[in-house]
């Protein structure tokens, strides 16, 4: 037994050692992000290294010569891939268990082969050339356009990534609302309608999202409110948020607001800074805040809000990817708001919320109990998606162990969408 | 005008200012504000300048394809002018704070205007510049502000002036016209936020012309330039004749400015051989040469950059329609080197010369031949079988007009002394004197070629003689044709050391002749006397050969105009 173990630490010694001698990573590891120029593809600046291993320095400085340039080209290729995957902010690999999956398919995502399929664009001249260690070194910088969408496919067909597909079936893809951020008593759904900046940047988003396979709604109307505002009634000291009310009307797992401005720059030009901000519906917790920028142009607005939206809703989307990712794990969310009448005294609405807890926690995975008051009960329920795929089946089960409880008061639904279970009780 | 000469005086020469240009050629906007300026005394009593003369040939030389030429309105150049004679003294920067006065806003209009900024536009982009968001999705290809920043900052001024212009004539018909003068180049800035303009002196740069002509001489009644001609007397014929050669200089040496240096990176490689992104619209010409740099990282971690080789241009690429077209060179100095390299222009004349010291043999002057009754008997006291002398040779390069590589048409003056007994007994010399003209091909390989050249001229055996304190030359001319082959070896991109053999092929002269001081024939001989006298044979020469990136006097300008390779 003790040689068995011996073997198996000398076999792992071995694959560490040939992994470390042989590994296809990229020498440099330095790019850039310049651009996301499409929802598939990120424009990237990225440097490679090349050095001779030959101990003649003549030899050494022939080499780097002969075979230097494409050398670090090809490692600045790899360079480039490799900042997709996991350098940024917001890099397609994010999490130590990705990555430890990852580790044994190294050799694949950074083969000669591969690395030309994720290369969809090379640009013909050199950026920057320098030979380095007296000649014997070369680093050399370039522009390439990855494709990120052939590169998360790889990624989830290693089981690397978790396939948005996958995700899809289990609970459906994340349901995203847009909307522009408004202040105190401004109405998002007006400024929509009324600013052709706004509606511009707002359909940017649903575009990017569309392309990405995502369900989107950049709201047309203003939704009824009412019910949910009288729901949260006794929460008096709420601020007026009408995206997250807006976004829990609608059922949105995920809501991103927006704004922007107009910066002047030299020459005239004008550059477009604009934030995008995500949300999880039920609690309006941010997600992610990121700033995109355009490039300081004359005129051609539109052309500079795009430009700004695609890079700030690029960074964006990934925290969202990686919250819909922790969350699956936990179960399928949903909102649970119960209005209590008045009518009932203590002890019953006492007996009512004793139901409910009970309710909650046999029916979810886990539970979060936001508010318990007389008037108003609001949880955050995951349940299992097999069982508890669809609200209104939550909402069956709560209204069958409310009436097996007899607590002389009935349960209706005010409202019920995807997200969200807006319930009242009055007396009977 | 005075104060033309204060302004000259104080302008340095070496002022350079440094543009990194990072391997891409932008185009500059280019403006002119006075067709030449002269200091008050600087023509000569009785000359008259030849402004339509002068003004074609700065178009020609100064104006050239890798600028934008911008035409100013008449009435902001006289407001110039007069603002600029009103002036106590004249500096270049008093100079420059005018300029911006009146018209740095122009040219800013200029810099502004849709028509500029879309034909302008495209070319300030980069590559990676297509490939953005802005390109391709919104297909937009507005001007960025770093776009804009290059345009706003990429337009200048010039300004030719004349310090002298002298006629001497000798001999009451040998005319001389001397220019000497340079240019003035200032750089536009237009600053990003308030879009100030500033103006401030790149270079000065001078030089000089040198023409000739003589007075009842049919042949300078017609200046010719390419295909057009001038009618002109002598005066005019040596007047633009210095024009046209400092007019040639100053326009290499405003390619010397390493702002307006052609520069590209190597984008393809093989072998030796390179293709760069430029060509036909930026005026690049089949021959012209490109110094090779790279970067690299010095032990404190700097970045300097080194000239590595060079190469010259072997196919023009004809991007004026097709911006794909490269350009093709091969490289003769340095290490081979990948993509990426930058190449920077090496501008030059056109024009080699060369001098070349060598031996004759196989030729036939008897010590009859010498005979001279003037000097009482033979000069030579021996036949002599061989010479030993010397070759000075200007060579144009035709490849861009005849669009073959290495092609150049010669002009050879050789001089030399028969290798024979002097007779003691009598007071004269011979001397062998050659003029030459014809074409070379050179074929290279790496760093050296050999060049075949084949060349029509006559020799002369020339001998000098006095009679009653005037001086005379009794000579013997004939008819020859050289052929040969010459290796040569480059040193680096503009000097050579060469070797050849050849052979020239020596007729029965034609002529025989006495010639006072004034080369006029005072009496003539009979060529049968030297029917077996022979001035060919095999000759040995070595030599070096240099490319000239100045000459004061006009060499084959007219062909000039013909460039289109």
């Amino acid at each position: 037994m003790k040689s068995l173990h011996k073997l198996a630490a000398f076999l792992l010694i071995f694959l560490f050692v040939i992994t470390s001698l042989y590994s296809q990573y990229p020498e440099s590891k330095e790019a850039t992000l310049i651009e996301s120029v499409s929802s598939a593809e990120v424009l990237i600046e990225a440097t490679g290294i090349y050095k001779s291993k030959e101990k003649s320095e003549r030899k050494a400085r022939k080499q780097v010569e002969e075979k230097g340039v494409s050398n670090a080209i090809k490692d600045a290729k790899k360079s480039a891939v490799y900042f997709v995957l996991f350098g940024g902010t917001d890099p397609l690999i994010s999490t130590t268990e990705e990555r430890q999956i990852f580790e044994p398919h190294v050799a694949f995502f950074f083969n000669t082969d591969n690395i030309s399929r994720y290369i969809s664009w090379e640009e013909i001249t050199i950026r920057k050339k320098v030979k380095t260690d007296g000649g014997k070194g070369i680093k050399v910088t370039k522009r390439f356009k990855v494709n990120k969408e052939i590169l998360s496919k790889d990624l989830e067909s290693y089981n690397i990534l978790a396939a948005r597909a996958d995700l899809a079936d289990a609970i459906g893809n994340p349901f995203i609302m847009v909307i522009p951020a408004t202040g105190k008593g401004e109405n998002p759904i007006e400024l929509l309608q009324t600013d052709p900046k706004v509606r511009h940047a707002a359909s940017v988003v649903e575009s990017y999202l569309t392309a990405r396979k995502y369900d989107v709604v950049v709201p047309e109307q203003q939704a009824n409110l009412e019910d949910l505002a009288k729901a949260q009634q006794s929460l008096a000291d709420q601020e007026e948020d009408y995206a997250y009310q807006l976004a829990l009307s609608i059922g949105s797992d995920v809501y991103i607001t927006f704004a922007g401005a107009v910066e002047k720059s030299g020459y005239g030009t004008e550059k477009y800074s604009l934030i995008a901000r995500a949300y999880e519906t039920t609690t309006a917790r941010l997600l992610g805040t990121e700033t995109g920028y355009s490039q300081a142009r004359q005129g051609e607005i539109m052309v500079s809000i795009e430009e700004a939206m695609n890079d700030a809703i690029d960074k964006v989307l990934s925290r969202i990817n990686n919250y819909w990712k922790d969350d699956l794990k936990r179960g399928i969310q949903y909102k649970l708001i119960v209005s209590i009448t008045t009518d009932l005294d203590e002890d019953e609405v006492e007996e009512i919320q004793f139901a409910f807890a009970d309710a909650v926690e046999e029916i979810s995975k886990n539970y979060k109990e936001n508010i318990v008051t007389n008037q108003t009960l609001d949880y955050l329920l995951w349940c299992d998606h097999d069982k508890y795929d669809k609200s209104s089946k939550v909402y069956r089960y709560i209204k069958k162990a409310f009436t097996d409880a007899e607590l002389g008061a009935s349960l209706r639904s005010i409202n019920i969408n995807r997200k969200m279970i807006l319930l009242k009780i009055e007396s009977e | 005008m005075k104060k033309f000469m204060q302004i000259s005086l104080i302008i340095v020469l070496t002022v350079v200012v440094v543009f990194p240009q990072q391997g891409k050629y932008q185009r500059k906007s280019v403006s002119s504000v006075e067709s030449v300026w002269f200091k008050s005394d600087a023509l000569q009593k009785g000359m008259k300048f030849d402004y339509e003369f002068f003004d074609k040939m700065v178009d020609f030389y100064i104006e050239v394809e890798r600028f934008d030429y911008n035409v100013l309105p008449e009435n902001l150049l006289t407001d110039f002018r007069k603002q600029a004679n009103e002036l106590e003294t004249i500096t270049s920067d008093k100079l420059g704070e005018l300029l911006e006065n009146t018209i740095g806003k122009k040219i800013l209009e200029i810099l502004n205007s849709p028509d500029v900024k879309k034909n302008r536009g495209l070319m300030l982009k980069d590559e990676s510049a297509f490939q953005s968001f802005a390109a391709t999705k919104a297909k937009s290809l507005g001007l960025t502000e770093n776009e804009l920043a290059m345009l706003m900052n990429s337009a200048y001024i010039y300004l030719p002036f004349i310090t002298s212009m002298t006629e001497k004539i000798d001999k009451e018909k040998d005319i001389t016209v001397t220019i000497e003068g340079g240019i003035l180049w200032y750089n536009l800035k237009v600053d990003k936020n308030t879009e100030d303009i500033s103006i401030r002196k790149l270079i000065s740069a001078t030089t000089s012309g040198i023409g000739s002509a003589t007075k009842g001489d049919k042949d300078y009644n017609k200046y010719k330039f390419g295909s057009e001609v001038f009618k002109t007397t002598p005066n005019q014929y040596a007047q633009y004749d210095a024009t046209l050669a400092w007019a040639k200089n100053l326009g290499v040496k405003t390619k010397e400015i390493d702002a307006f240096k052609l520069t590209a990176q190597i984008v393809e490689a093989v072998g030796r051989k390179y293709s760069f992104s430029l060509g036909a619209k930026e005026g690049v010409h089949l021959d012209d040469g490109f110094h090779l740099i790279e970067i690299e990282e010095d032990a404190s971690g700097d970045e300097i950059s080194n000239k590595v080789g060079f190469m010259r241009v072997l196919k023009t690429g004809q991007n004026k329609n097709d911006p794909t077209a490269y350009s093709k060179a091969i490289q003769l100095l340095g290490r081979k080197v990948d993509i990426g390299t930058i190449v920077h222009e090496h501008p030059r004349l056109g024009i080699d010369t060369r001098f070349k010291i060598g031996m004759i043999s196989g030729m036939n002057i008897e010590a009859d031949h010498t005979y001279n009754a003037f000097v009482g008997g033979n000069i030579l006291d021996e036949d002599a079988t061989s010479a030993f002398g010397a070759n000075f040779s200007f060579a144009y390069n035709l490849a861009p007009i005849v669009g073959i590589t290495q092609t150049f048409l010669d002009i050879d003056i050789g001089a030399g002394v028969p290798l024979a007994k002097y007779n003691k007994d009598v007071d004269g010399s011979a001397f062998l004197l050659a003029v030459y003209t014809g074409l070379t091909k050179k074929v290279w390989f790496g760093g050296s070629n050999v060049g075949v050249h084949a060349w029509f001229g006559y020799d002369m055996l020339s001998m000098p003689f006095e009679v009653s304190d005037e001086k005379y030359s009794y000579d013997v001319s004939a008819l020859g044709a050289k052929f040969g082959a010459v290796y040569e070896y480059l040193f680096n991109p503009d000097l050579s050391f060469n070797v050849g053999l050849g052979y020239k092929l020596g007729f029965a002269p034609s002529l025989v002749e006495i010639t006072d001081e004034d080369g006029d024939a005072v009496w003539e001989g009979d060529e049968a006397d030297f029917e077996d006298m022979k001035l060919g044979g095999i000759t040995f020469t070595a030599g070096i050969n240099y490319s000239l990136g100045e000459l004061p006097i006009n060499i084959f300008g007219f062909l000039d105009p013909f460039k289109k390779y």
